[in-house]
């Protein structure tokens, strides 16, 4: 397990002077590169077989036992139909607070914490993401990658995932 | 049953504590020119609750008080009256009082009456005198009495027999339309009452309800302006109120001094205290010093005023000489009160600690991550040589046994069983019933049911309200009783079991029902949305609406409309839910359904496919495994298995839950035949893995509610076992069976 704290401090570098900058954690899905906010970001853990919950949708893998938390994990290559959604000792969990909830979700890996400024960051047109462009905040080029600056708590908390009984959602 | 009670006293003076400063921090919180409806509720029920325990454990000073704050509380959150500085000072004063009080109670020693009547007094004149802007008053004028108070004397009709229940019932009819308290009691069957009526009161008025009780030739009514003026100096009340006390500061008690026919030393008496049987019952010198030069102690100017006091009835009892020793007795009455006050406070140590329940929590998912690590060390070394690894063997088996037992005594600090909140009510129903002339009966059933104490703590305050509730509205009158043909004596039951990862608790009458009509009526004036087509669950659920109240008439037991507000506000806190029953004629079931956040469940562990899933052990009936000639079909699918003559529908787990590689012929697993509501299953699993008590944890906090999932436990293993959730299973055998006959 890596704490995505460490990470950042690693990282620090990465934003130009001057404007407002925030740090951002990446990980891939397939082709992508997505960008989220590192302060919704608790964790990064190894993945390890969930207790499976009865009919849930096919991308939720069920709850782990997060230091005697119940944490559903969701596995969002399945969710987007991207990457191979197999599990090896490599495979990485990222573990999101989002206000009072936790949840983790799977992705294919976790690359980088950036800084992002806010003013690189563009608004997206209407484009074929796996992930609807509801949920994302705009694109930003960074070294010629393109990172796709996801609204993650919008994500998962919305009625899509099925984290969240409807009557709360 | 006082010894079983004291038991709570603790509790009781914690919860008070913490309602006090709770109320306190509101009150300094409180913005005056723009009071928020929400915080004058805050502190409204703040007042509520301490006053309802106070009365439940017998401590009526403390529920004198609150009582009369609660009063102008009420006026304030009604908007009858605009919140005022003054009044603030007065609720903190009052709320300090409550605190020397509660001292006082713990130390065992008894608290001083005077001061409590002096709050008592300043809240009352609050609550009826309010209209008065209070900058028209300044400590150099003293403003007659009359517009303020009135004063009632009166001989109860001869041949009277239940005095103190008649003088009740006269002051609740007066207090209906001003604050009234009982000034002096009147000594024998001949004997002369003093009320005092805190307000402008309309004396024709007054006549009129008292003639019913006493002899009419015998009734005086007024103020005695020339006496209450010069008796106003001796005020023992803080400084800050002069005016509305000049009117009846100590004296409140002089017409005893007049006409008495209390003996001599009483009248003398009567004049410093408000309580003239005092002197019997407390014949200690310090207290009597208290009371002869005590209310010297307070008086804003003593030299200019006393050539006002030794008014000619005064002179003869003495407090003329009291005047000149006057500030050696402010020096004495203080050392000796601060002795008397330190002696109980240092002694007071607390025996028990508030811990945050937060902290706890943590303490027991470190607990838990503990046996976990514990049971991966312990696997591990078992694969060691015994003999050439000892020592490390014997430290595991020590660190093993210390797990274990921390892991019993952390989670018992959680845990405990419901009946320490069911025992304190058989006092509350006893004493209430007594109060209200009515015959109860109180059963309790599951009091060993287990919940966390957290809930424990919270869940006492809205039963007690729930429980006095029924009393007071739902039980009718024995007499009343009888002519609808049920027994004189009202039953009230108590109930607590576990349901589907809830704890339920019933509080169940037999009384009168609620009344939908009178509800809607009600709800109809005060301006909620409400029509004829509303079920009756949405009727009765207006009652919990604050300020909502069908009672009659206000009594110190219930009717203010404030109880079920505050109740439905705790049990939602704890993300719980109240749900009535009720019928007319037949009685009232409310019914509190509690989730087992972390509550400790006796489970069985059972296999299916390579799921585990946990059985709450309370369901199970027995487990057995079927015999082909024991499955019975139903249009080609085994659905029926026959045991014992009795045939039982198949819940088979891995169908309901999908699981992939379980056993799917009937006879190769194992049926457990489970019980809930009243339906009997036989759920079947692949195997039974073993019994454990443990604990629940809610899916819902990061997840979602799972349909026949109660909610989930993490296992010895580290893994999560979700814990199965009967009631809804067993409806799913139910509702499956038409649908596949």
């Amino acid at each position: 397990m890596m704490m995505a704290q460490e990470l950042a401090t690693t990282r620090k570098d990465m934003a130009g002077e001057g404007g407002h900058a925030d740090e951002y954690l990446t990980y891939t899905l397939g082709a992508e590169e997505y960008a989220i906010d590192i302060l919704k970001v608790q964790e990064i853990r190894g993945y390890e077989a969930p207790t499976t919950i009865a009919n849930a949708p096919p991308f939720l893998k069920g709850v782990i036992n997060l230091r005697g938390t119940i944490v559903p994990i969701v596995d969002l290559r399945i969710k987007f139909g991207v990457g191979n959604a197999d599990y090896t000792p490599f495979t990485v969990v990222i573990i999101l607070n989002l206000g009072t909830r936790v949840v983790g979700m799977v992705v294919d890996s976790v690359s980088d914490v950036t800084m992002l400024r806010q003013d690189n960051i563009r608004p997206a047109p209407e484009f074929s993401a796996s992930v609807d462009t509801r949920y994302i905040k705009g694109l930003c080029t960074l070294d010629e990658r393109m990172l796709i600056v996801v609204d993650i708590e919008r994500l998962m908390l919305s009625s899509e995932m099925a984290l969240v009984d409807e009557t709360l959602a | 049953m006082t010894i079983d009670l004291s038991q709570f006293y603790q509790v009781f003076f914690e919860e008070s504590q913490e309602h006090l400063d709770n109320m306190e921090a509101l009150l300094l919180d409180l913005d005056l020119d723009a009071p928020d409806d929400e915080q004058l509720n805050a502190i409204f029920r703040a007042a509520h609750s301490i006053k309802g325990s106070a009365g439940t454990f017998g401590f009526t000073d403390l529920a004198e008080v609150t009582h009369v704050l609660e009063n102008l509380l009420d006026r304030i959150r009604k908007g009858e009256l605009a919140l005022r500085a003054d009044m603030i000072d007065a609720f903190l004063d009052a709320g300090d009082v409550l605190k020397n009080l509660l001292a006082a109670h713990r130390g065992g020693d008894a608290a001083d009456p005077a001061q409590v009547q002096a709050t008592c007094r300043r809240l009352a004149a609050l609550t009826g005198d309010a209209a008065h802007p209070p900058t028209t008053a300044s400590p150099a004028t003293t403003t007659p009495a009359g517009d303020c108070t009135v004063d009632l004397s009166f001989v109860l009709d001869e041949g009277t027999t239940d005095a103190d229940a008649i003088i009740e019932n006269l002051i609740a009819e007066i207090a209906q339309r001003w604050p009234t308290r009982l000034a002096s009691r009147g000594d024998g069957p001949d004997g002369r009452w003093y009320l005092r009526v805190d307000a402008a009161a309309d004396g024709d008025v007054l006549r009129g309800m008292v003639e019913f009780v006493a002899r009419s030739d015998s009734i005086r009514i007024g103020d005695d302006a020339t006496g209450d003026d010069s008796y106003g100096f001796f005020d023992e009340a803080p400084a800050a109120e002069p005016k509305s006390d000049d009117a009846w500061g100590l004296f409140d008690d002089a017409p005893t001094a007049s006409p008495a026919p209390v003996p001599a030393a009483d009248a003398a008496w009567g004049l410093f205290e408000d309580v003239p049987a005092a002197p019997p019952a407390a014949p200690q010198p310090t207290l009597a010093m208290d009371d002869s030069h005590g209310f010297f102690v307070d008086l804003p100017t003593p030299p200019a005023n006393a050539a006002v006091a030794p008014a000619p009835t005064l002179a003869t009892d003495g407090p003329a000489p009291a005047l000149t020793v006057a500030p050696p007795a402010v020096e004495r009455r203080d050392g000796e009160r601060g002795d008397r006050r330190a002696a109980p406070r240092g002694g007071a140590t607390e025996s028990s600690i508030r811990v945050d329940i937060p902290k706890v929590d943590k303490l027991i998912n470190l607990v838990g991550e503990l046996v976990i690590t514990q049971a991966m060390l312990a696997q591990s070394a078992s694969v060691l040589d015994p003999v050439e690894f000892e020592r490390l063997h014997n430290g595991l088996a020590q660190l093993e046994r210390n797990t274990r037992d921390m892991q019993e005594s952390v989670m018992s600090i959680r845990m405990m069983p419901i009946s320490v909140v069911f025992s304190r009510f058989p006092r509350v129903v006893r004493d209430l019933a007594q109060k209200l002339n009515k015959q109860i009966e109180l059963k309790t059933i599951g009091e060993g049911t287990e919940l966390d104490k957290g809930l424990i703590e919270r869940i006492a305050d809205p039963l007690t309200h729930l429980v006095r509730n029924s009393l007071d509205h739902g039980i009718e009158m024995p007499d009343e009783r009888i002519a609808k043909g049920k027994s004189p004596v009202g039953n009230i039951t108590l109930k607590a079991y576990h349901q589907g990862g809830n704890i339920v608790i019933e509080v169940a009458d037999d009384g009168a029902g609620l009344d939908r009509d009178r509800i809607l009526a009600k709800a109809r004036e005060r301006g909620f949305n409400v029509n004829e087509q509303m079920s009756d669950g949405e009727v009765w659920q207006l009652i919990f609406e604050p300020g909502f109240s069908t009672a009659e008439q206000v009594t110190e037991v219930s009717g203010r409309g404030v109880g079920m507000d505050v109740v439905k506000r705790n049990i939602g806190a704890m993300g719980g839910r109240v749900d009535i029953e009720s019928m007319r004629g037949i009685g009232t079931r409310m019914t509190v359904r509690l989730p087992l956040t972390l509550a400790i469940l006796d489970g069985m562990s059972v296999a299916a496919g390579k799921e585990t899933y946990i059985i709450p052990l309370g369901y199970v009936v027995e487990s057995l495994q079927v015999e082909r000639n024991m499955v019975r079909g139903i249009a080609g699918v085994e659905r029926l298995i026959q045991v014992r003559g009795e045939f039982l529908p198949v819940v088979a787990l891995h169908e309901i839950f999908g699981i992939p590689g379980a056993e799917t012929r009937l006879e190769h697993g194992i049926m457990v035949v489970v019980e809930a509501d009243g339906i009997k299953a036989a759920l079947f699993i692949d195997a039974l893995l073993g019994q454990h008590q443990v604990v629940i944890k809610s899916l819902e906090t990061n997840y979602r509610k799972v349909a026949g999932i109660s909610g989930a436990t993490i296992m010895g293993d580290g893994h999560v076992a979700l814990i199965l959730d009967i009631a809804a299973l067993a409806q799913m055998a139910r509702a499956s069976l038409p649908a596949a006959a």
